[in-house]
């Protein structure tokens, strides 16, 4: 291969050098990637089953379904009064004080207080400044544009990206790329549409989510027989199992229905069970305490979790607030290697307690409707406080000594949400209602993503949210055309899943480094 | 070929046998049938099952064992397991708190162990109440017992026990292969060395034949 005299390649050697790096980087990079990869099928690689060819370790993925309409312009993407000129008074947007300014930072935290929540008699008093102070390095906030304002809908839509990859749920990808050996890849404690299986049929029936109701007490149904008061002993058990299993496959019933799907998973199910009963969850995953008479598990020869009082310290409120013994219950889920995409989420039901009376109030951020600005203060107070609490836990407990990574150095969490509210108001009132609006913005925590990032921006004038390029981070104002692949792609792309044969957008953007 | 039948005992035909839950009826002759030869079954081409869901199975184990819809399951013995705790893993639904109102439609990777909590409790009720008053015994009635064995782990009382069973679980007479495994099941159990053998045995077949993909799909 000769230079010409310019010193440049001739158009024939350019294209002989372009074909022998083809031919070389084909021939090397099964050794490159692993020979794992190699042996992969093309049907794995069509379905996204390849694994991260770098190191092959798990990674999580946590969503926080803030169900209602979690709105981003009374959080991270606020916009002071001063800046709106004459539409202030008619928007939402805030006395300059109440949007506070982050250092470094492009986002803003806010500030809410209000003698009662709608109707209910409770104060509220909310500052986002601490939690953005603490984790701007690891948000990262894209402005958005759903299609639907109908909760259930938009709520599985913010998981799927409106059927971006075949209709499967980000958290059955994760579990699908991550979750191969997992116990239960994929638990789901969450509302409505987002705890509603995706439409993609083709994935591992272990893939899809395990329904969790109730948190405190699920762990119960992971062994057949512990804490059955009277049971036999394993060894009985054991024997009693086989008998079954030796008839179900020879009876005339087992014949019969031999090839039907419903038995065959069964079947399955059956031996995965017993897997899980050799990692004892029923006591690791076991969050609440012995508590007779109401929690009576010492008597029934059960046990809370080694970590139970790590826990219900980290999240005081378990034994009254569902969403606290979630977010308990999702730290022990990562910890003990059971999962790999847990979903969490408060639901629509008031719930009691805490330090004002109240935890959560009926439908979530969707009260809004009767207070928007009280609401969306409590709630995303709500949320940011379990985020935080999980963030302290999962920093503390170590994933690999060998690089000292820790769990959350490969945990990233996605705040969910249904979709954005309305921005009109009565002139300057502070106490008003708010309806669905497609405009909105995500929030993603993790240190896998480019963090103290704010892709898109506000328009001060409208308070609405304009988009950006998924690939390159560029601000697109004017830009509000529905982004919803983008911000699913842009999930898995922070985590490194293998995108092959996906058909999503590029969404580098959101990716750290 | 028909299948060789015999009949092995006649039925118990006292009403008052002390059954507390709503099947009251006598006892029906117990038979065993003798297993047709696979070759001779037909496959379902359709294959079309159903798991029974919460409702279906609380009914259908309460009537098996005489007891109570409330006494079939329980988690630290008040939170009721198909109504409350784990109807969703059972395939049911929650409208009122996760907002879930269809069911999946398909069983879950916790769905066989939660079936077996249901028929280990249930099982272990049972048993328990029919050793307490042999007299007014449902199932597990007329075994005798050296001490806490079995007395005959071959004895027709133990297949008469097993009929019984099987007529109020699977609605149907055993066959041959089953009746078979059950004894042996009798004699495992009694060389494994537990220390109340007869009691293991009763709670196992009763929890084998509830538990069974016959038992918990349509």
């Amino acid at each position: 291969m000769a230079l010409k005299g310019t010193g440049r390649l001739s158009r024939r050697e350019v294209m002989k050098a372009l074909s022998l790096a083809g031919a070389g980087s084909t021939s090397l990079s099964p050794l490159l990637a692993g020979c794992r990869q190699s042996l992969q099928s093309p049907q794995d690689v069509e379905r996204g089953l390849r694994r991260d060819a770098l190191d092959g370790k798990p990674k999580f993925l946590i969503v926080i379904a803030a169900s209602g309409g979690a709105s981003i312009v009374d959080s991270f993407m606020a916009v002071r009064a001063s800046e709106a000129g004459m539409n202030a008074a008619r928007f939402n947007t805030f006395p300059d004080a109440q949007v506070q300014a982050v250092s470094g930072s492009p986002f803003r935290a806010v500030k809410v207080s209000a003698p009662k929540l709608g109707s209910i008699p409770i104060a509220v008093n909310a500052d986002q400044l601490a939690f953005v102070q603490q984790h701007r390095d690891d948000m990262l906030v894209a402005a958005s544009v759903g299609t639907s304002v109908n909760h259930v809908i938009a709520q599985k839509r913010s998981l799927n990206g409106n059927g971006a990859w075949k209709g499967r749920t980000l958290q059955e990808a994760v579990a699908l790329q991550w979750g191969q050996g997992f116990p239960l890849p994929n638990v789901n404690m969450a509302v409505g549409g987002y705890g509603e299986r995706g439409a993609d049929d083709s994935l591992p029936a272990s893939v899809y989510a395990e329904t969790v109701t109730s948190p405190s007490l699920w762990p119960l149904g992971l062994d057949g027989a512990r804490g059955i008061r009277g049971a036999p002993s394993r060894d009985v058990i054991a024997l009693a199992r086989g008998a079954r299993a030796d008839l179900d496959v020879s009876s005339v019933f087992g014949t019969t229905f031999q090839d039907a799907d419903a038995l065959k998973r069964w079947r399955a199910q059956v031996s995965e069970g017993a897997r899980l009963e050799a990692q004892d969850l029923i006591t690791r995953l076991n969050v609440i305490p012995n508590l007779p008479p109401k929690v009576p598990l010492t008597a029934y020869g059960l046990d809370s979790s080694p970590d139970g009082a790590k826990v219900r310290a980290a999240f005081p409120a378990f034994f009254d607030d569902p969403f606290a013994t979630q977010s308990a219950l999702a730290f022990l889920l990562l910890k003990y290697r059971v999962s790999v995409a847990v979903t969490i989420g408060p639901d629509f039901n008031v719930t009691l307690g805490g330090a004002s009376g109240l935890a959560n109030p009926p439908l979530a951020f969707d009260f809004s409707h009767n207070d928007h600005r009280a609401t969306q203060g409590f709630m995303w107070s709500r949320i940011l406080s379990s985020i935080d609490t999980l963030i302290t836990l999962l920093k503390a407990e170590p994933f690999d000594q060998a690089t000292g990574e820790s769990l959350w150095d490969r945990t990233l969490i996605y705040v969910a949400t249904d979709f954005g509210r309305t921005r009109s108001r009565p002139d300057n009132a502070a106490e008003f209602g708010s309806g669905h609006d497609l405009n909105n913005g995500f929030l993603m925590v993790s240190p896998m993503v480019k963090g103290n990032t704010l892709l898109g921006g506000v328009d001060p004038a409208t308070t609405l949210t304009y988009g950006f390029d998924a690939r390159t981070g560029a601000p697109l104002p004017g830009k509000v055309s529905s982004n919803e692949a983008d911000l699913y792609s842009g999930v898995l792309t922070a985590m490194g899943a293998d995108l092959s044969g996906s058909g999503l957008p590029d969404a580098s953007a959101f990716k750290r480094g | 070929m028909r299948p060789e039948r015999l009949v092995l005992l006649a039925a118990t035909l006292a009403l008052g046998v002390g059954c507390p839950g709503k099947i009251t009826e006598p006892s029906q002759p117990v038979t065993v049938m003798e297993l047709p030869d696979a070759g001779s079954l037909a496959r379902s081409a359709r294959g079309n099952l159903r798991f029974k869901g919460p409702e279906r199975l609380t009914n259908d184990f309460s009537n098996a064992l005489g007891l109570n819809a409330d006494e079939v399951c329980t988690e630290l013995g008040q939170y009721q397991c198909a109504g409350l705790v784990h109807t969703v893993a059972l395939g049911g639904v929650d409208p009122f708190g996760r907002g879930l109102y269809e069911p999946s439609g398909v069983t879950a990777v916790t769905t066989p162990l939660v079936v077996d909590r249901m028929a280990f409790s249930a099982c272990t009720r049972r048993v328990d109440k029919d050793l307490a008053t042999p007299g007014a015994a449902l199932i597990f009635k007329g075994l005798p017992q050296t001490g806490a064995k079995l007395a005959n782990v071959d004895g027709p009382e133990l297949t008469t026990a097993i009929g019984e069973l099987t007529h109020r679980a699977l609605q149907r007479d055993p066959y041959t292969n089953e009746v078979a495994r059950y004894l042996q099941l009798a004699k495992d159990i009694e060389a494994s060395g537990n220390a109340e053998p007869a009691r293991a045995w009763m709670q196992a077949v009763c929890f084998a034949v509830l538990s069974s993909a016959e038992s918990v799909f349509y």
